[in-house]
């Protein structure tokens, strides 16, 4: 499995990154650390056919350059990872926030916590969206 | 019996014979031929001589303008002019001969009985009011002694003289209105020309403006777009009058007057038609009131208020994002901390795991506190754009909801009467239940917690009532536990942030109620908040 994570904060990238280690996730974890490299991305799949695309993406909405918003509209114009599921990560509670990224076709949101365990919920919850192709 | 025709017929013949006789003898005397009169009464005939009366006094008495009688002392009419007759409206022939009583009003036969009585003076005067065959005519009335036994009378109308009077008064009443009212009044005629105006009108225009055109003496711009459409773009006075003409009025419509150099005026036009007897427009009144104090203290106060929006906003935006953006660190500190302390487990000692959980609830409790003053933030959010209706009965339930695993672990009993309607955030009702409800049981005594929840009408608001049964709070500290980060106990025997009440207190001031607590220690507390009914300018926005 094939992760984008889109956040421009080191230290979640790490908590990410250790919890997929600890929930035992197998996925390859590329970063972007900000909405417009994020975006450059999402094109040069689009423009190259060759490259592997990404199985989840997990986009921080506060980002520098470009929002994370901006950027999962990118995701769902683009032609390849148009489906793909992407899950939003927000330190804000404010059901506004939420609720527009839902509008704006993110599979998840995901309100970063306080407690570990809850942290490391964040693993099993990419896991549980890949559904690898059949094929 | 009947008498006969032929007596009947005798009897008129010899009637008309003596009123032709009396006739003839009016006549005499009107035209100064007789010098002497017998007049018939009930106590015998009396015999008026008309003693060393000239024929040219007769003449005159007849053709002067006043009334004019001779009378006994007893009132009886013995000779009257026609003027006399003329002004109690009945024949002459008829009022010769009557006592004078029956032509006057009550008050004045009293007053003429006065003067009849006082036989002394030579000459008296008195104004009465004599009765004509169609009302009241007020006179004035000269009495002379004549002889021993007869008095002369003259009368004068003073009808034209009373009506004379009453005009004049009114004219230097409305005169009087003119020079003191505060408000400049300005009558224009059917041509649009200033017939009257009151000083405040002359002090406006800055020069005398009678007898100018309204148009050119005021030059008014009505500051509504309709109302320029009405009236045009500078008040025009012929559809001033037209205007007033159809409607008969014009009420309090917004002005501004250029004055030249001077800054322009805030006035407000008010104009009634002015009719004739036939209902026909024959001018029409303007009132303008002078507004540009209240319009300048407006504008100051809505300057002043978007200042203080502007810097509540401010204070607000910077609230939010310091107790977001600390919030952000504190989570990586709780978090890393945890990782730290799990990797620790087992190799640590009791001091350092014991540190570390001092390092994790420090960060929780700050997590809280941030995530409070969050919400207090939020408390202050501008209502009065886009208040709603909330039902307090179901917020209620909602913030129940939100405590129900608190409520469960406490065994609290919740006890809630009916409950109304407001017109408030739904959100907020439910942040006052809940932290009022959780307050209550965060400080309850040995007792199982009980919380009622009441709402009754006190005046235009509605008073809601959280009754515990808890440990109470004392006096002193009634009014101090609504501030901010204000709490009477150490974090270690309650918890909380201390900033409920607050959250509280802001929420209910925000709709212009009030926040108060009733207590005695030890034996529970009454949180009481009011909020205000349904406001009429509120029901508006619905519509």
């Amino acid at each position: 499995m094939r992760v984008l994570l889109v956040e421009d904060n080191p230290a979640d990238v790490f908590l990410v990154r250790e919890a997929m280690m600890h929930e035992g996730v197998e996925a390859e974890l590329a970063t972007a650390e900000d909405g417009e490299k994020a975006i450059r991305l999402v094109h040069n799949l689009d423009a190259d056919p060759s490259l592997a695309g990404f199985d989840c993406f997990l986009i921080d909405l506060n980002l520098p350059r470009r929002s994370g918003a901006e950027v999962l509209r990118e995701i769902r114009a683009s032609v390849r990872s148009a489906s793909i599921p992407v899950i939003m990560i927000t330190s804000s509670e404010a059901s506004d926030d939420r609720e527009q990224a839902l509008r704006s076709g993110a599979t998840h949101v995901f309100v970063k916590p306080f407690r570990l365990s809850e942290f490391r919920s964040l693993a099993r919850l990419v896991q549980n969206l890949y559904h690898p192709a059949a094929s | 019996m009947m008498p006969a025709t032929n007596d009947l017929n005798g009897y008129i013949a010899e009637l008309e014979a003596r009123l032709e006789t009396a006739e003839e003898t009016l006549r005499a005397i009107r035209n100064g031929d007789v010098d002497a009169l017998v007049v018939a009464g009930p106590d015998g005939d009396r015999i008026y001589a008309l003693d060393g009366a000239e024929h040219s006094y007769r003449v005159l008495v007849e053709h002067m303008r006043e009334g004019t009688l001779t009378l006994d002392r007893d009132g009886l009419i013995l000779y009257c002019n026609q003027q006399f007759a003329d002004l109690v409206q009945a024949p002459l022939e008829t009022v010769i001969g009557r006592p004078i009583h029956i032509f006057l009003t009550k008050e004045s036969d009293r007053l003429l009985r006065a003067l009849l009585g006082t036989a002394g003076a030579a000459h008296r005067r008195a104004e009465l009011n004599l009765i004509s065959a169609t009302g009241e005519v007020p006179a004035v009335v000269s009495i002379s002694n004549l002889n021993g036994s007869h008095l002369c009378a003259v009368v004068t109308d003073l009808t034209e003289q009373k009506r004379n009077e009453a005009m004049s008064k009114e004219g230097r009443l409305s005169r009087l209105i003119l020079e003191q009212a505060a408000e400049a009044i300005v009558v224009i005629d059917r041509d649009g020309i200033v017939s009257r105006a009151s000083e405040a009108a002359h002090r406006l225009a800055g020069r005398n403006v009678l007898l100018q055109g309204f148009g050119e003496m005021f030059a008014l711009h009505p500051v509504d777009a309709s109302c320029a459409e009405l009236l045009g773009g500078t008040v025009d006075v012929d559809r001033l009058l037209a205007t007033v003409q159809e409607n008969a009025s014009l009420m309090a419509v917004e002005v501004t007057l250029a004055r030249g150099a001077q800054a322009p005026v805030s006035l407000l036009l008010s104009a009634g038609a002015l009719r004739g007897s036939e209902g026909d427009l024959i001018g029409c009144v303007v009132t303008l009131v002078d507004i540009s104090a209240r319009k300048a203290s407006e504008v100051a106060l809505a300057r002043q208020a978007a200042l203080l929006e502007l810097s509540n906003r401010d204070l607000r935006d910077f609230a939010y994002s310091a107790s977001h953006d600390l919030r952000e660190p504190l989570r990586v500190i709780s978090l890393y901390s945890q990782l730290v302390a799990e990797r620790m487990a087992g190799q640590a000692d009791g001091e350092t795991t014991k540190l570390f959980d001092e390092v994790l609830t420090a960060a929780n409790r700050m997590g809280l506190l941030l995530r409070d003053l969050l919400s207090y933030v939020n408390a202050a959010e501008d209502v009065s754009h886009h208040a709603m209706t909330a039902d307090a009965r179901q917020a209620l339930d909602k913030a129940i909801a939100g405590l129900r695993a608190l409520i469960a672990e406490q065994d609290a009993r919740i006890v809630v009467g009916e409950l109304p309607q407001l017109r408030m955030h739904e959100v907020h009702l439910v942040q006052l239940f809940q932290n009022l409800i959780s307050n209550a049981l965060k400080y309850r005594s040995e007792a199982p917690p009980e919380v009622r929840i009441q709402a009754e009408r006190d005046r235009d608001m509605w008073k809601f009532s959280v009754t515990d049964n808890g440990i109470g709070i004392a006096r002193d500290y009634r009014t101090h536990i609504f501030g901010l980060f204000k709490r009477l106990h150490a974090p270690a025997s309650y918890s909380g942030s201390g900033i409920g009440l607050a959250i509280c207190h802001r929420i209910v001031q925000r709709y212009g109620g009030r926040i108060w607590v009733e207590s005695e220690p030890g034996a529970g507390s009454t949180f009481l908040f009011t909020v205000p009914l349904e406001r009429a300018e509120m029901l508006t926005e619905d519509q």
